[in-house]
């Protein structure tokens, strides 16, 4: 009898041993900060002290007044106001700038950073979107050419009249590469940083494991995706028709524009999810393979290795490169062609 | 004789090994759901600031004032916008946020919508 008293004590020091084995360790609480900057949200949870949350809030801040094409004072802003002067930019506008040619000319101009002009007749963004009539597109299209933006050293300078460029699409990107710089150089080995809807995962989760990713469903709420990914030290980004459109009459205008024509893409996809290890890049990614469309976007991705996943307005799902590899479809109402 | 004294340890061991179960049970109880293992809450942020952080098994509403008016509602395990008087109103458009990872935010007025605790699907949406 005392043996099964003593084994039952032994039990119960098992239960409770066990028991204190599923308790998360006490420092593996997250702290989350969000500012709102570069026109959307932007959410660090790191594992690491308030200060270090605070110092990546006001670099946030601090690269949106330079970057923004929307605030006059900005960098950009003051280079879109200067006509064919030309302006002196700080060093984080003259790198992204001379980064964002440099993607400008690799697409052959498909993706074009002077496309602002024609952005700003469709305001597609702003508060009152329009389909403008094709005099004006046509006139539009006249100010778009990167290749009529110079930036030497620090001097920013358009060839002409009307030029006006921005830099919101591989902005975010570049942000997050510096917060992630931050993030690293004080020491912070995990943590998630979300600008807007793409994300940066540095690092590993605490417990080692990856990062778990939904793949937004283009045509659910902002919650919905429709598969996962496991994803360690990368940034992962998106560009699609969903987020920012208008439509009238039926069609959908999205903010994403077809440099050659000046109209919005409309293509066979939805969106495109790239990953990578840089931002900038992978913004510039994501767009370039929007606009490329399914059969040209997945022939690029096997010429530069790039891991992409594309959704089409039929609802297939075609994924290519090494960190796609185990992606995992979760909703039933897509097909994910292999 | 025998037969009593055997009853009476009987009766003893049943005891103890009936304070052990129950130890082990009051142990195990203690330490394993942790009280809010698996309880979500809807934390709500104005400007990176945590305002609020609302148990989301308990229907309630909460108003969040600023440049605009935004109103939060719990209501069976799910939190939202459900009205508020920013231009796009974004925010209600999100719809209703019901796991952990989940997020609707209201930009106009710096306001985020954040579901926490339990055991997450996902640790983030992308795209």
């Amino acid at each position: 009898m005392k043996k099964i008293i003593a084994a039952l004590l032994a039990l119960t020091l098992i239960f409770a041993f066990a028991a204190c084995g599923n308790e998360p360790a006490a420092d593996t609480s997250a702290r989350t900060a969000t500012v709102f900057a570069m026109d959307t949200f932007i959410t660090v949870t790191a594992y690491s002290g308030d200060e270090t949350l605070e110092k990546v809030g006001k670099l946030m801040t601090g690269l949106d007044g330079k970057l923004s094409r929307t605030k006059a004072d900005s960098d950009i802003g003051r280079l879109n106001a200067s006509g064919t002067e030309g302006v002196t930019v700080g060093d984080d506008a003259a790198t992204l700038l001379s980064e964002a040619l440099g993607y400008c000319a690799e697409s052959g101009g498909i993706f074009d950073i002077t496309i602002a002009p024609v952005t700003e007749l469709w305001n597609v963004t702003g508060d009152s979107p329009r389909v403008p009539s094709p005099a004006e597109i046509a006139d539009a299209m006249l100010c778009v050419g990167y290749k009529y933006l110079t930036i030497d050293g620090n001097e920013a300078k358009f060839a002409y009249e009307g030029m006006s460029c921005d830099l919101g699409g591989i902005a975010k990107g570049y942000a997050a590469d510096k917060a992630v710089d931050l993030l690293k150089s004080e020491g912070v080995t995990s943590a998630m940083l979300q600008v807007g809807s793409s994300i940066y995962l540095l690092g590993e989760k605490p417990d080692g494991s990856a990062y778990n990713v939904g793949i937004r469903d283009p045509e659910g709420d902002a919650n919905s995706y429709v598969g996962t990914v496991k994803i360690k030290d990368k940034y992962i980004t998106s560009s699609g028709d969903y987020e920012r459109y208008f439509e009238v009459g039926g069609k959908r205008y999205c903010h994403i524009f077809d440099t050659a024509s000046g109209y919005p893409i409309d293509n066979d996809l939805h969106s495109v999810t790239v990953i990578t290890d840089n931002g900038a890049k992978g913004d510039y990614l994501s767009t370039l393979l929007f606009c490329l469309g399914l059969e040209n976007g997945l022939r690029k991705c096997e010429e530069y290795g790039v891991s992409a996943l594309f959704i089409t307005k039929d609802k297939h799902i075609y994924t290519t490169g090494s960190d796609f590899a185990e992606f995992e479809l979760t909703n039933g109402d897509y097909v994910h062609e292999k | 004789m025998k037969s009593k004294l055997s009853l009476q340890f009987k009766k003893r061991d049943f005891i103890i090994i009936a304070a052990a179960l129950l130890l082990a049970a009051a142990v195990f109880l203690f330490f394993l759901p942790k009280g809010e293992t698996g309880r979500l809450y809807a934390e709500i942020s104005k400007n990176g600031e945590v305002i609020a952080s609302l148990p989301l098994d308990t229907d309630a509403e909460y108003v969040v004032n600023g440049d605009y008016e935004n109103v939060v509602t719990i209501s069976d395990g799910s939190a939202f916008f459900s009205s508020s008087n920013c231009p796009n109103e974004d925010c209600v458009h999100t719809g209703k946020l019901t796991k952990a990872g989940q997020l609707a935010v209201c930009l106009p007025n710096g306001v985020t919508l954040r579901i926490v605790g339990g055991e997450g699907d996902v640790d983030a949406i992308a795209g």
